[in-house]
């Protein structure tokens, strides 16, 4: 059985009361939600109430949704436009810190031991944080967990489904370039 | 069709930054349960009533304060609906209700995360008040005639 025919049996089955099967969705899409909620640069308690208000909106719409197998770009499309009413609600100027490419000091020592970031791990989220807006938030999309599908992506950020492959390449061209100036030789 | 060895990089290079993504940007607990709690929102023989008027979004972007400190909201049903104006206060939010059309109904107020429930009757006009903390709520109202609907769930 393939992912959508499982997909569209959850939501059928959350629907009908199942608990159990609405947590395998939140297990499911709950990484792509918080991706797409940081990567509009919200900072955490932004994020937590776009995660939650998109999970209370399919709860209010899971007997009427209409493609059940594409739950996920359902999901994503709901976090996005949470996620710019969060931004149209708040004050005029967004924060610059507490967003998620703020979660790496580059400047910081390793005092944590439980968060120790590899000089390449730092210097990959400074290179990050080097590359335009647009790719910064295509980026942090995709590095959702599990892999989100084109779809899913392009429900996410409003692009063209043909768009995605091209601007993935893109982006990761950019990153590329500025790795050497961050200190990592291309590999 | 086969992937260019650039873009073969590429999926390495992104999934390098996936695990990292996942290790220093992590969904909080507090947010994974609510997430799950959500499912204590589900109808049961209710309808939904849709957020068909609100203030809020009327606004054109940036023109909302520092904080909004009244709000009002309609919530639509078939040709009923429920209008409300939430006033801010020092802890949360005074509601002031109003079925529309005005008659006698029973409301059922949760927010939070569900956790906190107040339930009343409206007066014979189907007037309320009910004060709430900051953070989100949903209605239920049942009127004389059996009918139940849940407003759509709105963060305050």
């Amino acid at each position: 059985m393939d992912e959508g025919s499982d997909l569209a049996a959850l939501v059928k089955q959350a629907g009908d009361g199942d608990q159990e099967a609405w947590d395998d969705l939140v297990a499911r899409f709950n990484g792509l939600v918080w991706s797409i909620a940081r990567g509009h640069r919200l900072r955490q308690a932004d994020a937590g109430d776009v995660v939650q208000t998109t999970w209370l909106r399919l709860v209010e719409h899971l007997d009427r949704i209409r493609d059940p197998e594409r739950v996920g770009a359902w999901l994503a499309t709901t976090a996005r436009n949470e996620s710019l009413a969060v931004i149209r609600r708040s004050s005029r100027t967004q924060p610059t810190e507490d967003t998620w490419l703020e979660v790496i000091d580059p400047n910081a020592p390793d005092l944590d031991a439980t968060l120790i970031s590899t000089e390449r791990e730092r210097a990959l989220w400074q290179a990050i944080a080097m590359i335009g807006e647009r790719c910064q938030r295509l980026l942090r999309v995709m590095m959702s967990d599990p892999v989100p599908s084109y779809q899913e992506v392009s429900a996410a950020l409003d692009l063209p489904i043909g768009s995605i492959g091209p601007t993935r390449q893109r982006c990761m061209e950019s990153l590329r370039k500025i790795l050497p100036s961050v200190g990592i030789n291309p590999s | 069709m086969t992937k260019g060895p650039e873009v073969a990089g590429d999926d390495g290079l992104l999934q390098e930054l996936r695990v990292l993504a996942g290790k220093v940007d992590p969904i909080p607990s507090d947010t994974v349960f609510a997430a799950r709690s959500a499912f204590a929102f589900r109808r049961i023989d209710a309808e939904l009533a849709e957020l068909s008027e609100d203030s809020l979004a009327a606004m054109r972007a940036g023109e909302a304060g520092e904080e909004e400190t009244e709000r009002i909201l309609t919530f639509t049903v078939g040709e009923r609906s429920i209008e409300m104006e939430a006033m801010a206060e020092a802890n949360g939010w005074r509601l002031v209700g109003q079925l529309v059309p005005p008659t006698q109904g029973h409301v059922t107020v949760r927010s939070g995360s569900g956790d906190h429930v107040d339930e009343f009757d409206t007066d014979s006009l189907g007037r309320f008040a009910n004060s709430v903390a900051a953070g989100g709520v949903s209605l239920t109202v049942t009127w004389a005639d059996g009918r139940k609907a849940d407003t759509q769930w709105v963060v305050l």
